[in-house]
């Protein structure tokens, strides 16, 4: 394993690199002046050009630049233009929400995924298949913000069971802070595990006609052991290897999530940084977003490995 | 001048009464032993004062400790908690005395004298005196407040001539703009005023205590049991939450989790308060309108800019933006300032043949150009109506979305194209104060870069008047100028309104922000 | 970035003729052909959008927020505007929107993952940068990409070109490096075939059938992508109507309107169902042979 790592190792860090360079041009190319933006709508020309100084945006770019990275590297991630206060306080009060919710999505949409996937792949009747190609075909085309939008109407408005807004910390109260949880989680959940479900279902048609369960048909093993024991075994590397990918999007769909169910996470942060421009805040995002997609992908071909000694780690 | 107080807007939700009915059923606990959704109920009904509770309000933008000078929409329920003012102005411009007891004007009205309130002390304990007003007004002076009133303050000594006696002195008249300004004017406490640049001390007087804080996210205060005034505050707390989605805010109300929530739309505010869970507030006012660089073309030409303020349909931006409850003058004044030439407020009214007719005049028939605009909601609705009028005569307008962040750069140093559309809060300040106040009024350094001597004349005119006759004369001649210069063309002066739960009583309203100093839960 | 198909991704086709058959069969499964059914009725709705509603997309009227009527199926916006025609011509926006970006992200997409035919070191360079945008989650990029361009209709294309890469560019290498192996194409390189026409005539033919199924995933992706955009603002600028947009309005007046989020929402669904049917079909198509 430490071999694969250390394989893996240079495009890895290629890719932090880059995006660490990509993170850190995206101000320069926007077309408002990151100076006058940290001076605020109020500034005057002079505060304005005091502030650029004071930034080092007058200083050679590549020297900026390795100052920047410097500062990531060592935890010094800046201080926010909007709160003057520093990124990673930012970032770390709306880690824990984000947090909640992707660990809570990932975890529906594994149940939901690949039981309608079982379901499906082991599935005889016409009907059964139907209905599990329906769900899992109506899952996958369903938006997270629309699945959102009509819980809330179904749930927050319609029959007040569920809070639709807002968020308790589940660590503090962990039965109040789960209802906060399982709407935004599940509409979250709900598109991703439409893929998984479909792909478990393919690939357990695929195991279908493998030798080893004719053979095991052969041998007169009953049908629910050989879907327990040899099928939904070797149908579940891809659903891991799309469950990882999907961790990436997971995020992503947070950030629409976490604006209709009002939670103050990751997202949020995103958004109102683009919006109102504040730079040092989005750099770290999108760095920070890169590192856990390229982390997790990592972490998903180890577990492919372990789950399937076939596959040897070196892709 | 515009409505103000409480509304009980149309017939009541039957559904809501339907759904109470059903979680009375039970339905409720489907979920478990305890539901969130009825942990964060309220219930309403009484009148009498009611010592105790927690008020929770949300923002749709975040509180900023740093701007505590300025009229932050994200800071209204904070600032006037926790920092207190010598004075603030209610939604009826009445003059409720905080910090200051009692005041005077002298020497032809350019000297100022306030009485302050004994017997007052900071959160940190320190006794309040007259020297802590003359630091506020210096810090503001020095650039901490709003730019936008440094050239009204200019040249004002401010003196303490007593411990508790404070005196402001003005090369200029002040009668009609030293209210305003005082309402804007926060007393900070000079130990500890760094503190609140990022919100980690922030020391006043008021009758609530910044207790924690979670930048962009979550405000809590808590009561000030050592408050100047007796048995105030009722509250034991405050809390502001933010939350950037309207519809997850109206969520947040309907649930019961919040009882006020500020930078809702009107609309919005609307949809919420048509049932009889919530009123509607309005008060004080915001300005929109619409600026043209007179040095570039097509708005070099006055005829356009006549137009434009002919094309542009503002009875339909109040009633499917505004909520109806806006008025819709050609002049950016309140309609309660000094002299209100009322008869000139109706110069430009919506009449598509004739901005036709003078688009054909100016020779701009098909002309293209970007009307830049904020990235809010808002503004945007405002220039889908806009651009549809101005098709409709003939133009070709295209849309230039900036953040707030992007905008107002460009704005204060005339860089945002051929066009734009701004809104205000200096609406129904006085006269005086808004030629300065307001950057698309400014005689020099606009946004526009608009400069003519004549009107350069009359707006000193108006800010050296000492009374209320000349005062009147004076703003008829700068209106009549800004009508026929249609540099600035405002299409609506609307109040800014607040959904707020009928449990919650007694709230003063000051332009930049609620005191709950006397604000109560009715049981 | 969905690659629900990589697992056909290995097997790459040999025969290169009956691409067009196979598809076409594909159509005339009953998932291909009610998604076939409901796209092309998507598409000729949105074609004829002008035709059907002669008054556009920006008809404003006084009667704002109506509910449904003769003369507005599905009532009216907050201008006034008739839900059912935005709803058109919103789709008719996101149709352009997905029918220009992922062609042009399969063809950039192919093309950077082909790129290892002209020179080793440009085709590694390719997928490493192919690796950086797939680090990226999608809105993520989308953000970065508003950043810069300000938001607009060329703020999505560009977005959903670009996070449309990787899918393409990684799929066509593995092809790429599968072909190559193959004997003929070996056969072909010792017999003094240039290397283009071993690309055109061999290469290309077998990695078709994975692009066009990629393709279709990928739309379905790109609704997402316009949808989540417009839905925390940054999305098309106005008065243009989008579904993503409409939804973004339309969720302010879920309470006192509900068709406003239900029109847009239904034909969001509509198109996606239609484009993920679509795939399902092409996918099992090009997986049985």
């Amino acid at each position: 394993m430490i071999r694969f790592l250390l394989r893996r190792l240079p495009s890895v860090v290629f890719v932090l690199l880059t995006t660490t360079v990509i993170a850190f041009l995206l101000p320069r190319l926007a077309p408002g002046d990151p100076a006058a933006v940290a001076a605020g709508p109020e500034a005057t020309q002079q505060q304005i050009a005091a502030i650029r100084a004071e930034m080092g945006l007058n200083r050679p770019l590549v020297e900026q630049y390795f100052d920047w990275l410097g500062g990531l590297l060592t935890g010094n991630l800046g201080e926010s233009y909007q709160f003057h206060r520093p990124v990673s306080e930012l970032i770390g009060a709306r880690l824990g929400s984000t947090v909640e919710l992707t660990v809570a999505a990932t975890l529906i949409m594994i149940v939901a995924g690949v039981g309608v996937g079982v379901f499906g792949g082991s599935a005889r009747s016409r009907l059964s298949r139907f209905t599990a190609d329906a769900t899992s075909t109506g899952m996958l085309a369903m938006p997270p913000f629309l699945a959102g939008l009509l819980l809330v109407i179904l749930l927050g408005v319609t029959f007040r069971v569920l809070p639709i807004s807002g968020e308790v910390a589940v660590l503090d109260d962990p039965v109040i802070g789960l209802q906060y949880l399982v709407l935004p989680a599940v509409a979250l959940a709900v598109p991703m595990s439409g893929g998984i479900a479909m792909l478990v279902q393919s690939s357990m048609d695929n195991a279908w006609r493998q030798d080893y369960v004719d053979l095991a048909v052969a041998k007169g093993v009953g049908r629910r052991r050989i879907t327990a024991r040899h099928v939904v075994r070797n149908s579940l590397g891809p659903a891991v290897v799309a469950i990882g990918i999907r961790f990436g999007e997971m995020l992503a769909g947070a950030v629409v999530i976490e604006m209709i169910f009002a939670r103050n996470g990751l997202g949020q942060l995103a958004v109102s940084s683009v919006q109102s421009a504040d730079y040092n805040v989005v750099q770290v995002i999108i760095v920070g977003a890169v590192v856990i997609a390229v982390v997790v992908q990592l972490l998903t071909e180890i577990a492919m490995a372990t789950l399937d000694p076939r596959v040897r780690l070196g892709v | 001048m515009y409505p103000t107080g409480r509304f009980p807007l149309g017939s009541a939700l039957s559904r809501r009464t339907l759904l109470g009915g059903l979680s009375a059923l039970g339905l409720a606990n489907v979920v478990g032993c305890r539901s969130a959704v009825e942990e964060s109920g309220q219930g309403g009904g009484a009148t009498k004062p009611v010592r105790g509770g927690t008020l929770v309000t949300t923002v749709a933008a975040e509180p900023v400790p740093g701007a505590y000078f300025t009229g932050r929409p994200g800071n209204i329920f904070w600032c006037r908690n926790v920092l207190e003012t010598l004075l603030i102005l209610d939604e009826n411009d009445k003059r409720i005395p905080l910090l200051a007891t009692e005041w005077s004007l002298s020497e032809g009205n350019q000297t100022f004298t306030a009485k302050l309130r004994e017997g007052v002390t900071f959160h940190s304990g320190r006794p309040f005196t007259a020297d802590d007003v003359v630091f506020s007004f210096e810090r503001e002076m020095a650039g901490d407040g709003l730019a936008s009133f440094n050239g009204a303050m200019e040249g004002w000594q401010v003196k303490a001539t007593g411990e508790h006696e404070v005196t402001i002195t003005s090369p200029r008249p002040l009668q009609e703009i030293v209210w305003p300004i005082l309402d804007v004017t926060p007393i900070i406490d000079k130990e500890t005023y760094q503190g609140l640049d990022d919100g980690s001390k922030v020391i006043g007087t008021g009758p609530f205590v910044w207790s924690s804080y979670q930048a962009g996210t979550e405000l809590k205060m808590t009561r000030n049991d050592s408050y100047w005034a007796d048995g105030l505050p009722y509250l034991d707390g405050v809390e502001i939450t933010v939350i950037k989605d309207s519809t997850a805010e109206l969520a947040a109300l309907r649930s019961g989790r919040v009882q006020i929530a500020g930078g809702l739309s009107t609309v919005d505010t609307q949809t919420i308060t048509s049932g009889d869970s919530f009123d509607l507030v309005a008060h004080h006012g915001l300005l929109y309108g619409m600026g043209f660089d007179v040095s570039q073309p097509p708005f070099d030409k006055v005829d356009l800019r006549h137009a434009v303020a002919y094309a542009i349909d503002r009875d339909r931006i109040n009633n499917q933006v505004m909520g109806g409850l806006a008025s819709s003058p050609s002049l950016p004044w309140g309609e309660d300032a000094t002299g209100y030439p009322a008869e000139l407020a109706n110069t430009y009214t919506y009449d598509p043949d004739k901005a036709r007719q003078l688009v054909q005049k100016a020779g701009a028939t098909g002309a293209q150009f970007t009307i830049a605009l904020h990235n809010q909601p808002v503004p945007r609705r405002i220039y889908e109506i806009i651009a549809r009028n101005l098709s409709d005569v003939g133009l070709r307008p295209s849309p230039r979305e900036l953040s707030i962040a992007d905008f107002e750069p460009l704005r204060s140093t005339g860089k945002l194209g051929p066009a734009y559309l701004i809104w205000s809060a200096t609406a129904g300040l006085p006269p005086a104060l808004m030629v300065d106040a307001l950057t698309e009024l400014r005689p020099s350094g606009n946004s526009q870069n608009y400069s003519d001597e004549k009107y350069a004349r009359l707006a000193q005119a108006l800010i050296d008047s000492s009374d209320e006759s000349t005062t009147a004369t004076r703003l008829r001649a700068l209106s009549q100028k800004v009508l026929d210069d249609a540099f600035f063309v405002p299409y609506s002066i609307t109040p800014i309104t607040n959904a707020r739960a009928s449990s919650v009583r007694d709230v003063v309203i000051g332009r930049y922000g609620r005191t709950f100093r006397t604000a109560y839960l009715a049981k | 970035m969905t690659t629900d198909t990589e697992t056909t991704s290995g097997a790459a086709r040999r025969e290169s003729g009956g691409a067009v058959r196979r598809y076409l069969a594909a159509l005339r499964t009953p998932r291909g052909a009610i998604g076939a059914g409901l796209l092309g009725l998507l598409v000729l709705l949105a074609v004829l959008a002008p035709v059907l509603f002669p008054g556009g997309y920006d008809d404003q009227g006084d009667n704002a927020l109506a509910g449904a009527s003769g003369a507005h199926w599905m009532g009216t916006d907050e201008l006034g505007r008739d839900i059912v025609a935005r709803t058109i011509f919103g789709l008719r926006t996101d149709l352009t929107l997905l029918l220009t970006a992922v062609p042009a992200s399969a063809v950039i997409g192919t093309l950077m993952g082909l790129a290892g035919v002209i020179s080793r070191w440009l085709g590694a360079g390719m997928q490493r940068l192919l690796d950086v945008i797939l680090g990226f989650p999608g809105i993520v990029l989308g953000m970065s990409v508003v950043l810069v361009l300000g938001t607009g209709w060329s703020a999505l294309f560009v977005s959903i070109l670009v996070i449309g890469l990787p899918l393409f560019g990684r799929q066509a290498r593995a092809g790429l490096q599968v072909e190559q192996e193959r004997e003929y194409v070996l056969a072909a390189r010792v017999l003094g075939v240039r290397r283009r026409t071993v690309l055109t005539r061999h290469v290309l033919p077998n990695i078709v059938d994975p692009i066009v199924v990629n393709a279709a995933v990928y739309m379905v992706v790109a609704v997402f992508i316009e949808a989540g955009l417009s839905i925390v603002g940054l999305g098309i600028q106005p008065p243009i109507p989008s579904l993503g947009a409409m939804l973004n309005t339309g969720a302010r007046y879920l309470e006192v309107h509900p068709a406003y989020v239900m029109g847009p929402g239904l034909v969001l669904l509509l198109l996606t169902l239609a484009f993920t049917l679509l795939s399902n079909a092409l996918n099992k198509a090009v997986l049985r042979r």
